[in-house]
């Protein structure tokens, strides 16, 4: 017991120490878990805690099958799934042909190309959840590039199972994983709700049924001789992410997994040994894989695909790491014994690394791109500002309209009301469509491309309207060289201040606008002025009639 | 090294699995959740079905589990919360522990176990059980009530209780008076440097370290368990029980802000562990050592509640209160508790009583606790029934005390722009403004100002209860999920509801729910801007409105006065 003890409690002062600086920082948590380990590695036997790291890798992937919106790929994702499936595809073989040529053996090989294919969600969620449906377009990609990764994740995982650790390769095991997951499904749809609604929200009792969810199929899984990764999966997918699940049973759970998450990415920090020269070699071309070779791919095949230039690389700066999934495979590889220790060194590292320089280009993505464009790196891979714009030659006067999808549909019928051309700039090819049956004028295209303001005839417009929460584009939209009025919406007061400063003629700042409505019609109704059903219907009308 | 699997067949993973259905079972019978975990141990464990043994995973877990537990009682520990009828609460509180600690030694006594015996038996059965008052009172919505605070009141002082009782145990089996004494002294000793290093750091360090913490989603867990960790390993150490040093460190916790948040956080954890550990104390015992002395158990249950009965009524009366509360007060205060098995399985690993003892003590807990979960339930009505024998105990001039909470008050959810001009036009009509917020960045500003402060995410129950959510006259709320806020919106149900929604979609689930009033900033962004476009022909009147939007949207003249300090984000 005594040994036990001193090993989380020191696991968890260091996490604890480490976690303080990266939220000083704004960094990501996980690099410094691995770092803990490491650091921890000297100290303790970190065998012992094997059991307890696998609960994190369960939690992990159960919460992550719980999250998985078919819906939501369905809908519009599909692009994503392409794209991943093309990245990873072609990054894995070239990784396995690369790996075979630094000499490893076959299936280190795979493990190597394995790790410089896959990028990770469950680092990349944690920045990309912010800001709520009215995403811009390539968070949403990213999204779904991250998913179709996650699920190549788990696939790789049952392949491994099937052919590798299995004592003789057993293909059926793809079809017995297909059958857990159907049953899965089943439960989800026709057991769940009916068991869960006798419990009456018992948060205590929902917890656990989630937690023997988890252990029943990983049961399943392991009988079948498969990973514990796709037993975790499939509970996640039994159970469904709703009202009032979501915050009575799938909440729970996850404060649950917070305290074992640690544990496991600690855990794997501690296995690693001083990496030689070897290892080394290894993380060197992991990184490089890792940081050039992955965005470069995503970037080129959306530029291809139709995306503007900006959009694609910022998506590519997304997947500039190392995946979660990377490490259940090391970690399972290792105690199966199948992989080579400097490799296993090399992955841990470079997830580390990874992680910590994708923070760095997530917040800077901005940045990152008008260096990449000034240098023509954009026009290089094939930047496609081209037909799909349609401008009259004389137009002006007109409402040029930014970000389509944070209100504009409310602004084009406000034109269209007052007789005012209006032209919209778009850099989503679904959204686009959309616009295109809508609008008259429109120009398909990245704003941080000079070309584009010459098309959308900025010089004759009578005002431009952004209505994106991106700070870097209300930026770009601000130092424009013009002197055509500009409004920009901004998210904080402070923000507010700079955009005037910055030369914005004036800023729409949401809440504020709310503020004062909401507070008039409170107002009234405190005083007496307006009745309930008033105020109600006041309410009612923002959203059942937005023009309103 | 080798990832042994986690699921089949291992014992840690079938204990769950038990738990998990017995649990269920026990809440359709509307039955404690306690109950189903000792019962799990007796199933599947030598005594029934002998499927599962006691393995290293289910001992570290079981250990964990109170050392946690006995963490958040610690966190727990907000006198403040008690403060206007303390007196009454820890004279009743002292008066029931030293008179039921002698009426449980007689009984024991009576039924033949020796004076040692008796007396760990007395130190053992003197606890309400807080699982079974706090989750019936709770579901009964009836822990405001003035009876359901006493109770609460009660169990925190037995929480002192406890943690003498534990620091008693871990003196361990010694030879000799003074042998005694001086093991005594040295545990209370090193309990009090404990104690010191914990109000110290409560004082001056622990503030600045939650307040730093409190940034991240993540950051605050991790620190509050590595700050359990820390004394619990020190505990360990000094060979003190981890338990006391658990509950000095959420003891240092517990009057800081960020408590309920921190408590909330750590429960799932807590209630994971713990059933372990309760699951796991019938794995050690054979069936004879179960039912050793099944009859004892069984008189001693009948005889202690009734005795007990007079005693806390006797208690209650005597500090002037009313006799229902003093009944329905009295009435939930009996069972055998938690805290008995796990002074039980302390002294069993301490050699102090063979497993016969426990297997006494849990006995009575499967017995007295189901019972008792009925009464306490049906309470008012057991009280209407006896009544007319009460009757002659009515009198004037009893202890009227007002509980201490948000009434007539509006509650308002995240600290926003809007939210903080809402809050300026609401104080004019409601008592008192409650702020929900757990965004650092935020608690220096609202803590320091006039109107309540709740450090936490509504999406915990405690907090919401904490808040009085469903007492409010206004409920506001900017919180980004619309589960939260939907279920914001069920817990007020008479209140006017006010929140926020990203999409018109989610606005018309909110409106269907019953919030009153549903703010969707797209619409009310695009209503502005077709004012704004109107103009547009008219460079002065253009101007004009811009420059009424850039005003609005710098500070809120007219709502606010001081708009500039408080408004936007302070640099963390």
């Amino acid at each position: 017991m005594y040994e036990i003890l001193f090993t989380l409690t020191l696991i968890f002062v260091l996490a604890a120490v480490l976690l303080l600086v990266a939220a000083q920082k704004g960094l990501p948590v996980i690099p410094f878990y691995l770092f803990a380990g490491i650091l921890a590695g000297a100290f303790v036997d970190e065998t012992a805690l094997l059991d307890l790291a696998q609960w994190g890798i369960a939690f992990l992937v159960f919460l992550f099958g719980i999250h998985v919106d078919l819906e939501g790929v369905r809908s519009q994702g599909r692009i994503g799934v392409a794209v991943g499936t093309i990245q990873a595809t072609l990054v894995g073989a070239i990784g396995v042909g690369a790996g075979l040529a630094f000499g490893l053996g076959r299936l280190d090989a795979v493990y190597f190309g394995v790790a410089a294919a896959l990028s990770s969600s469950l680092v990349a969620t944690s920045y990309l959840d912010e800001t709520g449906p009215f995403r811009p377009t390539h968070e949403r990609l990213a999204e779904s590039i991250h998913f179709t990764e996650d699920v190549l994740g788990v696939l790789v995982v049952l392949s491994l199972s099937a052919f590798v650790y299995a004592a003789t390769p057993a293909p059926e095991q793809f079809a017995v994983a297909g059958g857990i997951l159907a049953l899965a499904l089943g439960i989800r749809h026709l057991l769940f709700h009916r068991l869960t609604a006798r419990l009456r929200g018992d948060s205590e009792v929902m917890m656990l049924v989630g937690v023997s969810f988890v252990i029943g199929f990983i049961a399943l899984a392991e009988a079948a001789g498969l990973s514990i990764v796709v037993g975790a999966f499939a509970a996640g997918i039994a159970v469904a992410d709703d009202y009032p699940h979501s915050l009575e049973l799938v909440d729970t759970v996850d404060d649950l997994e917070d305290f074992f998450t640690p544990i496991f990415f600690v855990t794997v920090g501690a296995l690693l040994t001083m990496p030689g020269l070897e290892a080394i070699g290894y993380t060197v071309a992991l990184v490089a894989a890792v940081l050039v070779l992955n965005p470069l791919i995503v970037a080129f095949v959306l530029i291809r695909g139709g995306f503007d230039g900006r959009t694609a690389v910022l998506t590519g700066l997304t997947l500039d790491q190392v995946s979660a999934f990377t490490l259940f495979i090391a970690i399972d590889a290792l105690a199966a014994g199948t992989i080579a220790e400097p490799l296993f060194d090399a992955i841990v590292l470079s997830a580390a690394i990874t992680m910590l320089v994708a923070t760095y280009t997530t917040r800077h993505a901005g940045e990152i791109n008008r260096w990449l464009r000034a240098r023509g790196f954009v026009s290089l891979l094939g930047d496609p500002v081209d037909d799909r714009t349609r401008v009259s030659d004389d137009l002006e006067a007109h409402v040029i309209l930014l970000d389509y999808q944070h209100g504009g549909q409310s602004v084009l019928e406000a034109c269209a009301e007052l007789d005012r051309p209006v032209l919209v700039v778009e850099d989503n090819p679904v959204v686009f469509e959309e616009i295109r049956g809508e609008c008259d004028e429109y120009v398909y295209g990245d704003i941080s491309s000079e070309r584009v303001w010459e098309q959308a005839r900025l010089e004759e417009a009578a005002v431009v309207v952004s209505l994106t929460p991106e700070r870097d584009r209300a930026e770009t939209v601000l130092d424009l060289d013009t002197d055509v009025p500009r409004i920009v919406r901004v998210n904080e007061t402070d923000a507010a201040d700079a955009f005037l400063e910055r030369g914005a003629s004036g800023v729409i700042y949401p809440d504020a606008i709310a503020a004062e409505r909401v507070g008039d019609d409170l107002d009234a109704l405190l005083a007496g002025e307006s009745s309930l059903e008033e105020f109600r219907a006041r309410g009612r009308s923002q959203f059942e009639d937005p023009s309103s | 090294m080798s990832l042994g699997g986690i699921a089949l067949a291992t014992d840690f993973a079938l204990l769950i699995v038990a738990a998990t259905i017995l649990s269920y079972v026990a809440r359709l019978l509307n039955q404690p959740t306690i109950v189903a975990y000792v019962l799990t141990g007796v199933v599947v464990g030598p005594i029934g079905l002998g499927i599962v043994a006691e393995d290293q995973l289910i001992e570290i877990v079981a250990e964990l589990g109170l050392g946690f537990l006995l963490f958040l009682l610690g966190i727990e520990m907000r006198f403040e919360d008690i403060r206007e009828i303390v007196r009454p609460v820890g004279a009743i509180a002292v008066g029931q522990a030293v008179l039921q600690a002698i009426a449980s030694t007689a009984v024991a006594l009576v039924l033949g176990f020796t004076l040692f015996q008796s007396l760990m038996i007395a130190l053992a059965t003197t606890f309400g059980a807080t699982p079974i008052i706090v989750k019936v009172l709770g579901d009964k919505d009836d822990l405001k009530t003035l009876y359901g605070k006493v109770d609460v009141g009660i169990l925190i002082f037995q929480d002192i209780y406890l943690v003498m009782a534990l620091a008693i145990l871990a003196v361990g089996t010694v030879d000799g008076v003074s042998e005694i004494a001086v093991s005594i002294g040295r545990v209370f000793f090193l309990m009090g440097v404990i104690g010191v290093v914990a109000y110290l750091a409560s004082r001056y360090f622990l503030p600045a370290l939650l307040r730093a913490s409190a940034a991240n989603k993540g950051t605050l867990f991790t620190v509050g368990i590595a700050w359990a960790f820390l004394f619990i390993f020190a505990a360990e150490s000094l060979e003190l029980s981890v338990e006391i040093g658990a509950f000095l460190a959420g003891l240092a916790l517990a009057q800081l802000p960020y408590s309920t948040e921190l408590k909330e956080r750590m429960r799932p954890a807590t209630n994971f562990f713990i059933a372990v550990f309760f699951a796991s104390i019938a794995l050690q015992m054979e069936v004879d050592q179960l039912l050793a002395y099944w009859w004892q158990a069984i008189v001693a249950a009948v005889l202690l509640i009734v005795i007990n009965f007079f005693i806390v009524f006797g208690l209650f009366y005597s500090q002037r209160f009313d006799v229902e509360t003093s009944f329905l007060g009295t009435v939930s205060m009996l069972q055998v508790s938690e805290f008995s098995l796990v002074l039980g399985a302390l002294a069993v690993d301490q050699g102090f009583i063979e497993e016969g003892i426990l297997g006494f003590l849990s006995l009575m807990a499967l017995i007295t606790m189901p019972i008792s979960t009925y009464y306490v339930l049906y309470n008012r009505r057991i009280f209407r029934y006896v009544r007319p024998c009460l009757e002659r105990l009515e009198r004037e001039d009893t202890l009227e005390a007002q509980p201490v909470e948000y009434e007539n008050h509006a509650v308002i959810v995240g600290y926003s722009r809007l939210t903080g001009e809402l809050a300026d036009v609401l104080r004019a009509s409601v008592d008192e403004v409650v702020f929900v917020e757990d965004r650092a960045e935020y608690v220096d500003e609202l803590a320091e100002a006039d109107d309540g402060f709740i450090f936490g995410n509504a999406r915990h129950g405690d907090v919401r209860q904490e808040a009085n959510v469903s007492g409010a006259d206004v409920v506001v709320s900017a919180a980004e999920r619309v589960d939260v806020n939907r279920r914001l919106v069920e817990d007020a149900p008479e209140a006017v509801s006010v929140v926020a929604a990203r999409t018109e979609d989610d606005a018309a689930l909110l409106a269907d729910s019953g919030a009153d009033y549903v703010v969707v900033g797209r619409g009310l962004v695009g209503a502005e801007l077709l004012a704004l476009l109107e103009t547009l022909d008219d460079p002065q009147v253009f101007d004009r409105r811009i420059e009424e939007l850039n005003d609005r949207a710098r500070d809120g003249v007219p709502r606010r006065t001081d708009s500039a300090s408080r408004d936007g984000e302070t640099d963390v």
